[in-house]
């Protein structure tokens, strides 16, 4: 069972909810996923349509609510939200998300560590999702973040694990668990990054704007889970050369000369 | 008077209170986080906090997001 900051997680999967086609169909989509922790976003009510309320689908019992910091540009935007999320959710759960350039969403390193600093001192149990950096990932975790966050590619790409090697190396020696967000854009990346020895997949994109989101959050479900199987089963070395699956010894060859 | 919610200008009447703003507005206090002047509100005193000429609002909620 997966454990971060004390709480246990039978689903290594997590679940973003944005950019569903209703609400109804994410409160689906996150049944059939069997995740227990999904992420929210805080933005101002439109005052316009003061009724609508994500909220109002989902069991707050039921699931871990990770309220991220998206839209913050620098740390002290992102400390400002995550107060707010901290007074929403009455949680101290947060995926600390500082994205200075939207062309690119990638996540300012410095800015990043800088919040963490900030927001561990405060009591908040911070998942900072950051570039694939090894180094940065040490760094975050000396701060104190409960776990890291490297992306697989940028936000919403679908383009899955580009960032492979370094990924493996945070794996290899992070002491705090890896959650593997961002980009991830097919059972089939979730299963890699599972096989690679990853605490989880966080998923949103690739769900949310599937032709049909429920059945592709079980696809998810199922993939994570063979991933991690996989991982625990310990996979088999990679070769560069062939080595014969059958015996080596006793074929026909050695005997009958012309088969040789 | 006028103060600025979410960034828009609007008038209220004079000392409103933050309970009376969100009643306005048709908005369930329970489902929202204010901030007033760039500072957490504690919902135990929407009622007795009174706006002033200028006073800058921020309601904000949870939205789907990854």
């Amino acid at each position: 069972m997966l454990t971060i900051a004390g709480t246990s997680f039978r689903s290594r999967l997590f679940l973003g909810t944005g950019k569903f086609p209703s609400a109804g169909i994410m409160k689906k989509a996150i049944e059939a996923s069997g995740t227990q922790m999904v992420t929210v976003a805080l933005r101002r009510v439109d005052l316009g349509n003061p009724e609508d309320d994500i909220m109002r689908v989902l069991d707050r019992k039921q699931y871990t609510f990770l309220p991220n910091t998206s839209g913050a540009r620098n740390a002290e935007e992102a400390i400002r939200l995550a107060r707010l999320a901290r007074a929403a959710s009455g949680s101290c759960w947060l995926k600390l998300e500082v994205t200075p350039d939207p062309r690119t969403l990638l996540p300012d390193p410095i800015e990043t560590l800088a919040a963490t600093e900030v927001l561990v001192k405060e009591g908040f149990i911070v998942l900072p999702y950051m570039n694939a950096d090894p180094i940065l990932a040490l760094r975050l975790q000396d701060a104190g973040a409960a776990a890291v966050m490297p992306l697989g590619s940028p936000i919403g790409t679908n383009q899955g694990i580009l960032t492979r090697f370094q990924i493996e190396i945070i794996i290899e020696q992070a002491c705090v668990p890896v959650v593997v967000d961002a980009g991830i854009g097919a059972p089939s990346h979730a299963a890699l990054a599972m096989e690679m020895g990853a605490d989880a997949v966080l998923v949103n994109t690739a769900i949310s704007i599937a032709g049909d989101p429920v059945a592709m959050a079980g696809a998810f479900a199922k993939a994570v889970e063979a991933g991690r199987t996989a991982y625990r089963a310990g996979m088999g070395r990679v070769s560069a050369t062939a080595k014969a699956s059958s015996p080596e010894s006793g074929r026909l060859s050695d005997d009958l000369g012309f088969l040789a | 008077m006028n103060i600025e919610i979410n960034g828009e200008q609007k008038t209220a009447s004079v000392g409103i209170t933050i309970a009376l703003l969100l009643e306005t507005y048709k908005i369930v206090p329970a489902t929202i986080v204010v901030e007033l002047n760039n500072v957490i509100v504690k919902p135990d005193t929407y009622t007795s906090s009174c706006l002033s000429e200028g006073d800058k609002l921020e309601f904000i909620r949870f939205v789907g997001g990854g």
